[in-house]
């Protein structure tokens, strides 16, 4: 069971909304906290199409965290949102080191270890799911049920086929995956 | 230590089923070697990201809403919603005219690259050697699928043969052959779209064989979608001498 304290029971249900991938729950944020990201990544050196990403991935980070266990919010959904966003898009302006001298008298918020280590990851992470996405979808399919622990023997029965199979597929969509991540040159920079 | 060995190791370290010897082995070796080091920490990550279905069908989601969602200054635009209806009636109007006229003078556009890609367009032949294209016992596992393809994209069933060749591109880091076939199956049903999506992978990042080959049937693929512009582009990068070079200058003649 997971725990969600909110200060408003609709940013509660919203937060919920993010745990259940629900879809009417989503729009509802996009149209409460956005707005005020596009404004205020425009104003520092974004577009809105960065902002739309660093969004997406703000809601990554949060669904994980929330999913992760016990999670309170001390203020409004639509704030904490917007801090998580600014951390977001400062760190990416800090790596672009030309960006550097804008950013004089920004700073950023201060966010739970946790969550702020989430963040951190979040490029990265974002590289390993475009990568994932370019895989066949039989190989996806192993890989998210091998990563989930399930046994080759098991996965080997839904797919209607022998663990000796599924054995060496497993190897060879893994090994797509992971030379297909370490060969993009994106990688080097994240490392 | 090749590539299975290792990732059989690294798995088995991170599911904590090594035995004690194994595992202290690998310890050793994991503070000597920094790359292995890197290795295990890439597999561990990417295992932590991508697991769990929740996540994924988040992903989706925002995707799906991130296309719909429109900013309070696209919509000020009036992209889309907020379209004053007169301006809106008199558009699809004027549409309404270009369509007639596009149906009433377009039959002999139309009709010329239909047959230009008829007269053009034949499946390639089936080449595929299973001994060759298997040439060691890594891949032996894949005979009978491969088998399965060739007979399918002979016997001109292209639906299936595509789905077969795709699926086998998945399974090999060498899948140039593959996919120019699933292609071609895909160009055979009339999928330019699919058929395009594939070939102009090929022509960025396969070796120069299979890109002359891409090249022409990515040249019909555009003619079969009747965008002679792009189909001009990969016609006229034809080299001479290469695959289909004569007739890719016959066409351009004709476009």
């Amino acid at each position: 069971m997971k725990m969600i304290h909110a200060s408003n029971t609709q940013d509660q249900q919203l937060l919920e909304g993010i745990l259940n991938a629900d879809n009417q729950a989503i729009e509802a944020i996009y149209s409460l906290a956005l707005p005020a990201v596009i404004s205020w990544v425009k104003e520092n050196n974004g577009s809105e199409s960065d902002a739309r990403d660093i969004f997406q991935e703000a809601l990554i980070a949060l669904f994980r965290k929330v999913e992760s266990g016990e999670f309170k919010l001390t203020c409004t959904l639509k704030s904490f949102l917007r801090i998580m966003c600014r951390n977001l898009w400062l760190s990416r302006l800090r790596n672009k080191q030309n960006q550097a001298s804008s950013l004089d008298g920004i700073e950023t918020v201060d966010l739970d270890a946790d969550l702020e280590s989430r963040l951190e990851q979040s490029e990265k992470e974002q590289l390993f799911f475009k990568h994932f996405d370019l895989l066949g979808e039989n190989c996806r399919k192993i890989m998210q049920w091998f990563f989930e622990k399930v046994p080759l023997k098991q996965i080997a029965e839904k797919l209607d086929t022998s663990e000796s199979y599924i054995k060496k597929r497993k190897f060879i969509c893994k090994e797509k995956l992971v030379k297909a991540i370490q060969n993009d040159e994106r990688f080097e920079e994240l490392r | 230590m090749t590539d299975d060995v290792k990732y059989d190791l690294i798995e088995k370290y991170l599911a904590g089923v090594m035995s004690e010897t194994e595992r202290s082995n690998f310890e050793n070796q994991l503070s000597t070697d920094s790359s292995l080091q890197e290795e295990l920490n890439l597999h561990r990550q990417v295992a932590e990201t991508l697991k769990g279905e929740k996540v994924h069908e988040l992903r989706s989601v925002l995707k799906e809403v991130d296309k719909k969602w429109q900013s309070p200054a696209e919509k000020k635009e009036g992209k889309v919603v907020g379209f004053p209806f007169r301006k809106m009636l008199s558009i699809a109007a004027a549409l309404l005219v270009l369509v007639v006229a596009y149906f009433v003078i377009s039959p002999s556009l139309n009709n010329s690259q239909e047959n230009l890609f008829a007269s053009n367009f034949e499946p390639y032949k089936m080449v595929l050697n299973q001994r060759s294209l298997l040439p060691n016992p890594e891949t032996e596992w894949m005979r009978p699928a491969v088998n399965k393809a060739i007979s399918a994209y002979n016997a001109k069933d292209y639906a299936e043969a595509s789905k077969l060749f795709q699926s086998l591109s998945t399974e090999t880091p060498d899948a140039n052959a593959f996919q120019v076939y699933a292609a071609i199956s895909e160009l055979s049903l009339g999928h330019s779209d699919q058929a395009i999506v594939i070939l102009e992978k090929l022509v960025e990042d396969a070796p120069p064989l299979f890109i002359e080959q891409s090249r022409w049937y990515l040249g019909l693929a555009y003619l079969q979608k009747e965008d002679n512009v792009a189909a001009k582009s990969q016609l006229q990068q034809i080299k001479s001498g290469a695959f289909k070079y004569d007739e890719a200058q016959k066409m351009l003649k004709s476009l």
